[in-house]
């Protein structure tokens, strides 16, 4: 069991990225990507946030009307303030990009839809997170292991 | 201020979420809490000379005492949310004004002569800041369902004014003000960087360059100048500062986009 395919017997994982965060690792992180991901496009099981199809809807309709006062937003604002700040970026690259975030305006919350090809990935690389029961992490995925499926 | 002290507040943040949230902590980093508290300590010292120093002690010492202390599992985990929270928050107010007092010049990444520039330069940017306020003004006559947001910074640029709606869903308009555009090479700049900065505003976005003197032989061919899948959604305002009006119409097909783009939305 080499793969991720065959570890968790699924061919594809799919996940839901803002805009904003993609942009910051193309910019800081030589364009990889931390990504959560499950292994349906519907987890029914997992909670929203985890959930590729609901996230998707709900960032699709939050970045449509520009409802700055979402708590989705404040949310992701968060998430990836704490990725960054946990990162091995410097202060000053650190402080800009906190910066950024906090100022981002709602449509760089819109969302792309990817799917993840789990043959290609090792299975070494792959994190059960363990909140829910289809919701796994990759720290380094890039480019070359993505399809997007809605930009 | 500097960026450690950003930088050390926000990783005392996430050091409490470590406590009361380990698999949001997972999500975020791969930093142990051992190493995370190396840091937060190595911060600190590079800080101690800081205003702010003692702040940041106080936060790191109230985290070890809700650690210790707390009763329950519960009062713990809400007190350790508050100081993640209120950390962080504190770290991004923070980030922002260091990045519009030091930020990117401070970073080398753009003009780099501030410091050294001589008084008349001042001068130039107050006409410049003079006449763009004028023009907008003036295309706010014409558009009063926006509002207008002058040197909006976001992601390492600034955009000299940022037109977003008040109410409905009409697009978002970013202008970039140019007192003279009288080379091709000068207008296709302008629009490059202006069309960079609006990366991620989203694909209704418009975007205007406001000038006061443009060649009449460019005020022909600017079109030209910008990509093909930009033209519908771009555009060169002519704005006569004698006059208070806009030349040849150029507010026109600005105007015309925006009410189509609302008619479409109806």
């Amino acid at each position: 069991m080499s793969n991720i395919e065959q570890h968790l017997g699924k061919r594809f994982g799919y996940t839901c990225q803002p805009w904003l965060a993609i942009d910051i690792a193309d910019r800081h992180f030589a364009a990889t990507y931390r990504v959560w991901f499950s292994t349906s496009i519907n987890p029914q099981q997992n909670g929203s946030s985890s959930n590729p199809l609901i996230l998707f809807q709900e960032l699709d309709r939050i970045t449509y009307i520009n409802d700055f006062n979402h708590s989705r937003i404040d949310q992701l604002k968060t998430r990836l303030a704490n990725w960054i700040s946990g990162s091995a970026l410097t202060s000053g690259d650190v402080a800009d990009l906190l910066a950024e975030i906090a100022a981002a305006p709602v449509p760089a919350f819109r969302p792309q839809l990817w799917k993840i090809d789990l043959r290609n990935i090792h299975v070494s690389r792959l994190i059960n997170l363990g909140q829910f029961p289809d919701e796994y992490q990759v720290r380094d995925l890039i480019r070359a292991e993505i399809e997007v499926l809605v930009p | 201020m500097k960026a450690e002290t950003v930088h050390a507040l926000a990783l005392i943040g996430l050091r409490a979420l470590a406590e009361y949230d380990p698999i949001e902590f997972r999500r975020s980093t791969d930093l142990s809490k051992g190493h995370l508290d190396d840091l937060i300590e190595g911060l600190l010292e590079g800080v101690h000379d800081e205003v702010d120093f003692g702040d940041l002690r106080r936060e790191v010492d109230q985290l070890r005492s809700v650690e210790r202390e707390s009763q329950s599992q519960v009062a713990s985990a809400f007190l350790l949310r508050q100081i993640s929270v209120s950390c962080l928050e504190r770290a991004q107010a923070l980030a922002i004004h260091y990045r519009s007092t030091i930020g990117p010049f401070a970073h080398g990444e753009s003009l780099g002569v501030q410091e050294n520039a001589p008084v008349s330069v001042d001068q130039r940017l107050s006409k410049h800041e003079e006449n763009l306020r004028l023009g907008v003004m003036r295309l706010l006559r014409d558009l009063p369902e926006y509002s207008a947001m002058f040197n909006y910074r976001w992601r390492h640029r600034e955009i000299d004014c940022v037109l977003r709606p008040v109410y409905d869903g009409s697009p978002a308009i970013l202008i970039e003000f140019k007192q003279k555009m009288q080379s091709e090479q000068r207008v296709r700049e302008a629009f490059r960087r202006l069309h960079q900065a609006g990366a991620g505003w989203g694909k209704s976005t418009l975007f205007g360059i406001l000038t006061t003197s443009p060649s009449e032989e460019l005020f022909d061919s600017w079109m030209k100048l910008v990509p093909v899948k930009l033209r519908q959604r771009t555009f060169l305002l002519t704005y006569d500062v004698e006059q208070n009006e806009f030349s040849r119409q150029s507010a026109s097909r600005l105007i015309h986009a925006v009410r189509q783009f609302n008619e479409e939305q109806a």
